[in-house]
């Protein structure tokens, strides 16, 4: 079981949300960003492989990423969490943020909060999953962007 | 990953565009890694990402794609898209000593320096240059300078002298030309100052590097050029490049890909031109 995480970019509750490939956030602005753990060993192939294609107009549907995990299922996960590290080569702007669940309902969608002093890297996001005695990490490329509203004709 | 920092000097400009201090935020040059959703409306508008089997590019897969024109880039330019901190010994020569240690960094533009020193090779710090005589204003050239003239001004102090052990290192200024591991430089390089932004340029030079492979995967797969069928004395014939579809699309993309290259090298590093007169 190889776990991963996806950005989720607009959330309203566990049966209204929608995946995005990405955060995009502007520096100094306070967000809640949403996620979603998924195993990637079980990405759950709906591809039509019945020989249509470029002809036909259709667009063939894409897998789907994984299978969505809930933590903390079974005595021996409890309990569970997760931390989500910003990296920076600099540690002091290096953010870690402990996970809140979204909703008590689905324990696969969480949501880390930032305030407006803290100003993460765009790139890649690290994640800790703690379940029972277990920590299992992954790094996910690319998952936020930046924007520097400040001064963004130059870096 | 993480570095902490007990010193270190820049010349506190952007690193792109070079030297920037200010700007007035109206024209946009520097943005955060290219996106799928971005390749798709810049490079592939109009292009179907799906093969005859049903194969298809997803999101995920378009990520991948980014991420592997992006380790090209760095191959290809030579540096590093996000800030990355380096050691590197570079040798003594006598020119170079001359000419207030002029040393070229392997890799750049350089976006600060932590360490100048001597350093032997059982890594014992021989004697370190104080960070108030190395020059910065030509880091985005890969050039560190150290010019000590300050020390008129009150600087009384050097950082780092061990005792009597630098004697032998520093006596081969007199004598030698050339040593093959002699400065210990620690630096900071990368294309930008700001982490998790890249110039603009850049993410269309990875746009290009990724938009040429997928067209070239696509392209392959079109393997008839001609195609005819007839029945009861009707017939129907068609043809097309074939695989050749995206040729054109390709070479324009690979001329434009070949002119950034030489633009962005030209900006951050130093280009000779010789020739007999």
């Amino acid at each position: 079981m190889r776990l991963s995480a996806k950005p989720i970019i607009s959330y309203c509750n566990v049966n209204n949300y929608s995946f995005g490939n990405q955060w995009i956030v502007r520096a100094g602005d306070p967000n809640t960003l949403y996620f979603q753990i998924l195993d990637i060993d079980q990405a759950v192939n709906v591809n039509n492989t019945s020989n249509f294609g470029v002809f036909t107009g259709i667009t063939p549907v894409n897998p789907s990423a994984g299978l969505r995990y809930m933590l903390g299922i079974g005595s021996q996960n409890q309990p569970y969490g997760i931390t989500v590290t910003f990296p920076s080569l600099d540690n002091s702007k290096t953010i870690v943020a402990t996970a809140v669940q979204a909703d008590a309902n689905d324990s696969s969608i969480w949501k880390v909060s930032l305030s407006s002093l803290q100003s993460p890297g765009g790139g890649n996001v690290q994640f800790a999953i703690m379940e029972g005695s277990v920590v299992r990490r992954f790094s996910v490329m690319n998952m936020i962007g930046v924007d520097d509203p400040t001064n963004d004709g130059s870096c | 990953m993480g570095t902490d920092f007990p010193q270190t000097k820049g010349y506190g400009t952007a690193a792109y565009p070079v030297h920037m201090i200010a700007d007035s935020n109206l024209f946009k040059r520097v943005e955060p890694m290219l996106t799928p959703e971005q390749l798709r409306s810049r490079f592939l508008k109009g292009i179907p990402l799906w093969f005859s089997n049903g194969d298809t590019f997803s999101d995920d897969e378009l990520k991948d794609r980014i991420y592997l024109a992006g380790n090209q880039v760095e191959l290809d330019l030579k540096t590093t898209l996000v800030k990355g901190q380096r050691q590197d010994k570079l040798p003594f020569k006598s020119e170079d000593y001359k000419a207030y240690i002029h040393l070229t960094a392997p890799q750049g533009p350089i976006l600060s320096i932590e360490q100048l020193a001597i350093v032997s090779a059982d890594k014992n710090i021989i004697f370190e240059i104080p960070p108030t005589w190395i020059e910065t204003s030509n880091f985005e050239k890969r050039i560190i300078n150290v010019i000590p003239l300050l020390a008129a001004y009150g600087v009384n102090s050097v950082q780092g002298a061990v005792g009597n052990a630098g004697i032998a290192f520093l006596s081969v200024m007199d004598g030698l030309n050339w040593v093959p591991a002699y400065w210990q430089i620690k630096y900071t390089s990368g294309l930008s100052n700001k982490e998790g932004l890249i110039p603009t340029n850049v993410n269309e030079l990875i746009g290009c590097v990724a938009a040429i492979d997928l067209l070239s995967m696509i392209a392959a797969t079109f393997i008839h050029t001609s195609q005819s069928q007839s029945q009861d004395g009707i017939s129907q014939s068609s043809s097309g490049p074939g695989p050749r579809i995206y040729q054109l699309r390709i070479e324009e993309l690979q001329a434009k890909r070949l002119k950034i290259e030489a633009q962005l090298r030209t900006i951050f590093s130093n280009r000779f031109i010789m020739g007999n007169f």
